[in-house]
């Protein structure tokens, strides 16, 4: 436990992978994540995932996401398990206007639960925030039928993720807005021990929780929670090794 | 990530276009005819390219079907080598070299074989592949009627194809020659091809004046006897026909040919298909089944390639039961509008060949009737980039090139690759075919590339993150087109798995040194964009570059050496036996994890029964630890009872020996005090007695005393009664 590496900044490799039902916006989360960028008619993820990296810059540490991006179409849901495998935090994506891929993610999250490694740190995300902004003004919307206003309530999805310890985070790839968030929160979630190259965690574990707080405070719009979520998970953690 | 560039080099293309096929086949197709190409470059029928007519509506030549009667003639020998594929039964109008020739094609191959030596050792064994294939597309005796039919369509179109094109050769001969010129020009090889046509190529002679054009090189007999009968070809001459779709098949042939090869053409499907896409939104695929009628898949058993025909007869329909049909079946419920709006979703500019214009209404109807088809599989993501490419070799409708398939015909061959080539394994519930397929790829790249196999595995890059979509869209999915109608070409002819594991193979190999220099972060992308640019060509042949354009370039600005691709991929040793060995191992493994999961559900269960066992054994343990704890708290009251009684035991004991003491002298001095009173009595007896014996005594004085008395008395009482008597006497005497 001596923490004999006392550099400025750890930087760590973290496995996350996205899941959700098609056409949410998983992989455009990824991409205005990793690249700012939207594209509005984007080809479907096929099977595979396509596998990116961004680094997440705390103040104690620089965390380097591997992403995992995976299909949603539900006859892709049996590979799943072959990238969920060993990652430490995954951000289950669902559509606000779209009740049914609550469900579906909701279902992702137990699946996760049981199946995932224990101490994942699980992100509920609510994609196509520009959309419940725009509501009714648009109702011609061209994505052909998806292209409605906010269907799930904040408060129920965010109650749901309370319930199971989620973290929870609307967002939209669109604007930008609350991606940057999304990532940071679950830096911040993810338990010191966890992480690969160990710099001695008990050294390490104040200035992470004071980071942790920065972080869900960055979140803003009273919808991130992440703050005492991190000691919660960290405490598990603790138990579960 | 950047898409969406304009569409803008089509024309360009279109003008350099002509010639390049001659510079693809001269590669290697052109060599099957080398014996006789020492001769110098003679004029070739020049042509119109194909793209040409994509672009500009069909210029003057007029319709095959219009043909002047004067031009059958010189096909009627078509029609006998129809039934006798390149037969040496050359009727008078063809030209008597044609039978040689071809001959002298076929025993030249294994000289030119040679020079071409990874392609040669390759056409061996894909010769086997090759022949496997065509066999098991002829399907079994049920579908040969159809097929049949089929084929005979085909021919026909093959044959006005061809006849269009000899046509427009004459017409549009003399700008195509010039436009040889500067295509030969471009490529040094280009030069070798035109020098080959000459000779198989019997129209030239047919022909006359006829210079090089694009189509050149086309082999129109091996077509025309693939068309015919793929299966023959295949078995009679494999390594020309190898070598011919190695060096990749004419696009203008293209539809055609991969029909032939696939024996996909059926009408009676065709018809349903039209029947099925007009279906209402409402109706679901039990509709569609009847109208797919025997056609209609619904259980073909996944594994063996007997069952799998997708033509189940028309006998097994009635006894469908729906239930069996229904479990994990997820499109079997749904609306045809639902499946058109999920297949709407990845329509568009959603695939990458969006850019090609592909008529997405055709692409809808491959998808939603394939769905209807065969609701088990249903609808997946990744069918529209297969059928984009398909379609793209069926919408170009044009007068001049009716054998390119129509909507119908692609909707067939989708049937065909998903079936008989056994796509669908991949795309089924649970995707167990695509697992294998991964592991086959694992497996064979640990052989070639063992470095860089490690290197992946280190860098936790597997292949299910990369080559799943490869396998799934059949390299559809972010490869350039030029490539992939050349990987489909291989696959037609060879079936999937070889192909497809060969170019990945391939592509992995060629990338290595670049692949094992990378990290997790520049690997992601790199190999799912970039693996591809090392067949990039700096400097774009002609054929390329018309290749490119045949589709009407849709913006493609990269040329690819997809001749050397393929040819390299062929050289990559992948024989059926190291397949079937994979695939064994793999069930293996399979049969292992499964029988792994049967005994952790068995040990599972068992635990589970353990547990209520333990749990009821606690039970009872716990009852009878009362019952113990009960028994010992008596027990403690017992001793402690026995305790007491002991004591008192004890006192009674003292007592016991106390009153024995008592009994025992008790007897002797009641018997002293007995004599004692004895005696006293004794003596108070004899005293009695004395006193009674004297007390006798004076009685008995007493009596005597008693008895003078007595008679004292009476003697008183006789004095008294005489004196009485003298009273008497003396008063008698006084008184009276």
């Amino acid at each position: 436990m001596a923490s004999r590496d006392e550099a400025p900044k750890l930087s760590s490799s973290v496995k996350l992978v996205l899941l959700g039902e098609a056409a949410v916006g998983k992989s455009s989360l990824v991409l205005r994540f990793v690249n700012d960028d939207f594209q509005e008619n984007k080809e479907p993820t096929i099977g595979a995932a396509a596998f990116l990296t961004q680094k997440c810059t705390l103040p104690s540490r620089t965390i380097k996401f591997e992403i995992w991006d995976t299909a949603g179409q539900e006859r892709f849901a049996s590979l799943a398990p072959m990238y969920y495998r060993n990652a430490q935090t995954a951000l289950v994506v669902y559509d606000i206007t779209k009740p049914t891929s609550l469900i579906k993610a909701k279902h992702w999250v137990s699946e996760l639960q049981r199946q995932a490694s224990p101490g994942i740190v699980i992100a509920l995300v609510g994609n196509k925030l520009d959309l419940a902004a725009t509501a009714d003004a648009d109702g011609g919307d061209v994505d052909g039928g998806d292209g409605g206003s906010r269907a799930v309530l904040t408060a129920e999805a965010k109650a749901y993720a309370d319930e199971e310890g989620l973290l929870f985070y609307e967002t939209s790839a669109k604007t930008g807005e609350n991606v940057q968030s999304v990532f940071e929160a679950i830096a911040n979630a993810i338990p010191e021990s966890t992480l690969k190259p160990r710099g001695g965690a008990g050294g390490f574990g104040g200035s992470g929780r004071a980071g942790g707080t920065g972080g869900g405070g960055s979140g803003g719009e009273g919808v991130g929670m992440a703050v005492n979520l991190e000691d919660g998970v960290g405490a598990k953690e603790g138990c579960a090794c | 990530m950047v898409q969406g560039e304009a569409p803008s080099t089509a024309s360009t293309a279109s003008t350099s276009i002509v010639g390049s096929i001659a510079n693809r086949f001269s590669r290697s197709s052109t060599a099957s005819s080398q014996a006789s190409a020492t001769t110098s470059k003679p004029p070739l029928p020049p042509r119109n390219s194909p793209s040409a007519e994509i672009i500009a509506p069909p210029p003057p030549p007029a319709p095959p079907k219009a043909a002047p009667p004067p031009r059958r003639s010189p096909f009627s020998w078509l029609r006998s080598s129809s039934t006798n594929a390149a037969s040496a039964t050359p009727p008078p109008p063809p030209p008597p070299p044609q039978s040689s020739s071809r001959r002298a094609t076929a025993s030249s191959i294994a000289t030119v074989a040679s020079l071409f030596a990874p392609s040669a050792v390759a056409t061996q064994m894909n010769s086997e592949l090759l022949l496997n294939r065509m066999e098991s597309n002829r399907g079994d005796e049920k579908e040969k009627d159809s097929v049949l039919r089929g084929t005979q369509t085909l021919k026909e179109s093959f044959r006005k194809l061809r006849e269009a094109r000899e046509r427009t050769a004459m017409v549009s001969d003399d700008e195509s020659t010039k436009e040889v010129g500067s295509g030969d020009s471009v490529s040094s090889t280009a030069a070798a091809g035109t020098s080959v046509g000459s000779s198989p190529a019997p129209e030239d002679s047919t022909v006359p004046g006829s210079n090089g054009s694009q189509e050149e090189e086309i082999d129109w007999d091996l077509w025309q006897a693939v068309v015919d009968d793929s299966y023959k070809v295949a078995a009679e001459k494999p390594s020309e026909l190898n070598r011919a779709i190695q060096a990749g098949i004419p696009p203008t042939l293209r539809g055609t040919v991969w029909q032939s090869m696939a024996a996909s053409k059926s009408l009676e499907l065709e018809s349903a298909y039209q029947d099925v896409i007009a279906l209402p939104g409402t109706a679901t695929a039990e509709d569609a089944r009847t109208l797919f009628g025997g056609h209609w898949l619904w259980d073909p058993s996944p594994t063996s390639s007997q069952s799998s025909s997708p033509k189940l007869g028309s006998s097994t329909s009635p006894k469908l039961d729906p239930a069996g049909v229904k479990g994990p079946n997820l499109f079997w419920g749904k609306t045809v509008a639902q499946l058109e709006k999920a297949i709407k979703r990845d329509l568009g500019e959603r695939t990458s060949f969006g850019k090609y214009k592909v008529d997405q209404k055709a692409l809808m109807g491959v998808c939603k009737a394939y769905a209807l088809f065969d609701p088990r599989v249903g609808y997946t993501q990744g069918m529209t980039f297969i059928a984009t490419v398909l379609l793209l070799n069926a919408s170009n409708p044009s007068p001049r090139n009716p054998s390119i398939m129509t909507e119908e015909e692609a909707f067939c061959v989708f049937v065909k690759l998903m079936n008989k080539y056994k796509l669908r394994t991949m795309f089924q519930e649970k995707m167990k075919g695509l697992e294998l397929r991964l592991f086959q790829y694992d497996r064979i790249l640990e052989d070639y590339q063992p470095r860089l196999a490690i290197h992946l595995k280190r860098q936790g890059i597997e292949s299910s993150l990369y080559a799943a979509q490869w396998f799934l869209t059949l390299f559809t999915y972010k490869f350039p087109l030029q490539l992939v109608l050349r990987v489909f070409d291989l696959l037609f002819s060879e079936g999937l798995e070889g192909p497809i594991l060969k170019f990945g193979i391939v592509l992995m190999g060629k990338n290595a040194e670049t692949l094992i220099g990378m990290g997790f972060d520049t690997l992601g992308p790199f190999l799912k964009e970039r693996l591809f640019d090392v067949y990039l060509d700096t400097m774009p042949s002609a054929t390329s570059v018309k290749e490119a354009g045949f589709f009407g370039n849709g913006g493609e600005k990269d040329f690819y050496r997809a001749n050397q691709m393929v040819q390299d991929a062929c050289a990559i040793k992948i024989t059926q036996d190291m397949l079937d060995r994979y695939e064994r191992e793999w069930d293996e493994i399979m049969r292992a994890k499964r029988e792994h999961e049967m005994e952790l559900e068995t040990l599972r269960r068992t635990n589970a029964s353990l547990m209520i066992k333990v749990k009821k054994l606690e039970e009872q343990n716990e009852e009878l630890n009362r019952e113990y704890v009960n028994i010992a708290s008596s027990e403690v009251g017992l001793k402690v009872q026995n305790d007491q009684l002991a004591d008192e035991n004890e006192v009674l004991k003292a007592k016991v020996e106390g009153l024995k003491e008592i009994v025992d002298k008790q007897p002797q001095e009641i018997e002293q005090r007995f004599k004692e009173e004895m005696d006293k009595l004794m003596t108070r007896t004899l005293e009695v007695h004395t006193e009674n014996q004297n007390l006798e005594e004076s009685m008995l004085e007493m009596e005597k005393d008693l008895v003078g008395t007595k008679m004292q008395l009476a003697t008183v009482n006789e004095d008294y009664d005489l004196l009485k008597n003298r009273w008497n006497d003396l008063r008698k005497a006084l008184g009276d």
